[in-house]
């Protein structure tokens, strides 16, 4: 028995099991099943059995795909295969990472700015004069006042995307702020961190996961177009961007250079995206009701 | 009798203030203009009036759920009116609320023990066994089982729920709750369950109650005295039988006319008030009451009445039915003043 006032906050009905949840979502399914693979590709890269990613072999510049490089090698003759799969650990990275640090950031201010009125007009129209720039614009702004490397690409990434999640939270905690069981609390002598922790949080973390996933994806994509750009990930580090800009020259004679990678960033946005929309759909009672046959 | 009695109101008001517009003066909602009343231990005094009269916000405000305008709240002769919500948390320990909607008043993620178990873990009176023992004692006290005390609130029936309320009001041991309309959205059957529960708690522990309600039976029932209000302000006050079986206030008389009677030997004067309530954005001079008072005189229209003692405990707002300027009148003001 859990009398505790601590007793772990779960939602009102318990989630539906996972493979139920995969059976009816086959969609979502396939999203992490990809994820999944790239992302164990990008994590063992160093242990699997691939070609270095890095070496030059001028002899073999623009070998088209065979079974010795599944994706045919660069102008510098390098496996192509080899450097998709070692630019899956940037793109996730980066993607993860900016989720990650957006979703925390956006959670505390959109959290301030949904509990303290005066706060809130100063936040929002700051929050509203970052979003109307656009956020590819900023990144690049930001990335090259920094010095380049991933954690200049997660902030600068991550900066344009925080107002994302704090409207996100903002509308959560004036939803909820709203509900009796909030002044039942105050009546009872909640203190305000305990009643965040309690009764307000918990309410945002469904939102807040989905809007995490998207996140990721548009960041994968941003880190993707910097780098493509030149502005992103050192040349040195495969990355997907900039193993597409390499191949850009050479899409007449050798067009696996630069959609190999691009494919591989196109299924792994088009997963993250459709994980989310699963998500979205177990988190929320009323769409996963939506989504029985109508 | 030099000891403060339990509550004691002061002339409260709470106004709203509007969105002004381009060049007008600030539009105000006056939704309680000037209500003051007195409350002993262990007493029920009933709070009635039509939707919208302000009887809410005269609760909520109590509790320091909302801050007053201007006025003072003194709980044991204590001003809380104006405290900061560190300095009332302590207070609060004597003063709960049961609210009206069981279903909203109950966070749905909480288990059903822990809700109750909050207030005690907030003041710091119980943990671990102790907590769990305290928090079945609330349960069997209010009439739940302990088999329910990991169930949450949706697993519950109305009735239940507002059980559950009860229990978490109770847990702190309070000398006043506040019911804020508290049977209004339940089942007539569960309404007098309730009621009874209400009524028996207040007989074991001496709480005392505001009771806020529209339902004159129920109030009639449970009240020790009643207070009417209309448009943000106390019109009469009396002990419960005088006021149901004397009432003075125009408008007093017209709420109860409009109670059905289900005894045809009883034979109130039937009297419906016409029109709408006025707004409170504008409530009109004078009398409130008076653009829609069936007595009602030029004077109504000028001047405001105040509250004038006609007997002992009994005070109405009427010009017509409390008149001023009388030795007998500013004797018993006197006395009830004191």
């Amino acid at each position: 028995m859990t009398l505790a006032a601590t007793s772990p906050v779960t939602p009102p009905s318990a989630p539906p099991r996972l493979r139920g949840v995969f059976a009816r979502h086959p969609v979502a399914a396939a999203g992490s099943i990809y994820i999944a693979l790239v992302a164990i590709g990008a994590l063992a890269a160093p242990f699997l059995p691939l070609q270095d990613p890095i070496a030059m072999s001028p002899i073999d510049r623009l070998k088209p795909p065979s079974l010795e490089h599944f994706f045919g090698t660069d102008s510098f003759g390098r496996d192509v295969f080899s450097r998709a799969v070692h630019g899956g650990r940037v793109s996730l990275v980066v993607g993860l990472g900016v989720a990650l640090v957006s979703t925390m950031i956006g959670l505390v201010v959109g959290v301030l700015s949904g509990f303290y009125r005066r706060a809130d007009a100063v936040v929002m129209r700051i929050m509203d004069a970052v979003m109307s720039i656009p956020s590819i614009l900023l990144a690049i702004a930001l990335v090259t006042i920094n010095k380049p490397g991933v954690l200049t690409i997660i902030i600068s990434i991550t900066v344009p995307e925080i107002p994302r999640v704090t409207r996100v939270v903002r509308s959560v905690v004036l939803t909820v702020r709203e509900q009796t069981y909030i002044e039942a609390a105050v009546a009872v002598g909640t203190r305000p961190l305990k009643m965040l922790a309690r009764h307000v949080l918990p309410n945002a973390v469904a939102p807040l996961i989905v809007q995490a996933t998207f996140i990721c994806a548009l960041a994968v994509i941003i880190e993707a177009s910097l780098s493509f750009l030149g502005a992103g990930t050192p040349a040195e580090i495969p990355s997907w961007g900039n193993m597409m800009a390499g191949g850009r020259t050479f899409i007449r004679n050798a067009p696996w250079v630069l959609l190999c990678p691009g494919l591989m960033l196109g299924f792994t946005v088009l997963s993250i995206n459709m994980l989310g929309d699963g998500l979205r759909d177990l988190l929320d009672p009323r769409m996963s009701r939506a989504a029985g046959p109508v | 009798m030099t000891e403060a009695p339990l509550l004691e109101v002061e002339n409260l008001v709470k106004h709203y203030a509007l969105s002004r517009g381009w060049f007008g003066a600030p539009r105000v909602v006056h939704a309680v203009d000037g209500v003051s009343f007195n409350m002993e231990r262990g007493e029920t005094l009933g709070l009635v009036g039509e939707s919208g009269c302000g009887k809410s916000t005269v609760a909520r405000c109590i509790v320091r759920l909302i801050e007053p305008t201007s006025g003072s709240i003194k709980v044991n002769g204590r001003d809380v009116a104006h405290l900061a919500e560190r300095d009332m948390r302590p207070m609060r320990r004597d003063l709960q609320i049961v609210f009206q909607d069981p279903f909203s008043s109950l966070n749905p993620r909480h288990r059903a023990g822990a809700i109750v178990a909050e207030p005690l873990v907030n003041f710091g009176l119980a943990e671990g066994a102790e907590l769990e023992r305290r928090v079945a004692e609330l349960f069997e006290r209010v009439g739940l089982r302990k088999d329910q005390l990991n169930n949450r609130p949706h697993e519950f029936s109305g009735g239940q729920r507002q059980r559950l309320g009860i229990a978490r009001a109770l847990a702190v041991n309070p000398a006043l709750i506040v019911c804020d309309e508290p049977v209004s959205a339940l089942d007539v059957s569960i309404q007098a369950q309730v009621i009874n529960l209400l009524g028996d708690l207040q007989r074991d522990l001496g709480l005392a109650y505001l009771f806020v309600a529209h339902d004159l039976a129920v109030v009639e029932h449970i009240s020790h005295r009643v207070a009417v209000m209309y448009l943000g302000e106390i019109v009469e006050i009396a002990p419960r039988d005088d006021l149901f079986d004397a009432p003075q206030h125009p408008y007093t008389e017209a709420l109860l006319a409009a109670v059905p009677s289900p005894d045809p030997r009883n034979k109130r004067k039937r009297r419906l008030i016409e029109g709408e309530v006025p707004s409170p954005i504008s409530p009109p001079a004078g009398c409130r009451f008076h653009t829609r008072c069936p007595i009602a005189e030029a004077r109504c229209k000028l001047e405001a009445p105040r509250l004038r003692a006609i007997a002992p405990g009994h005070e109405v707002a009427c010009h017509l039915r409390a008149p001023r300027i009388s030795g007998k009148s500013a004797k018993l003001n006197a006395e009830t003043a004191r």
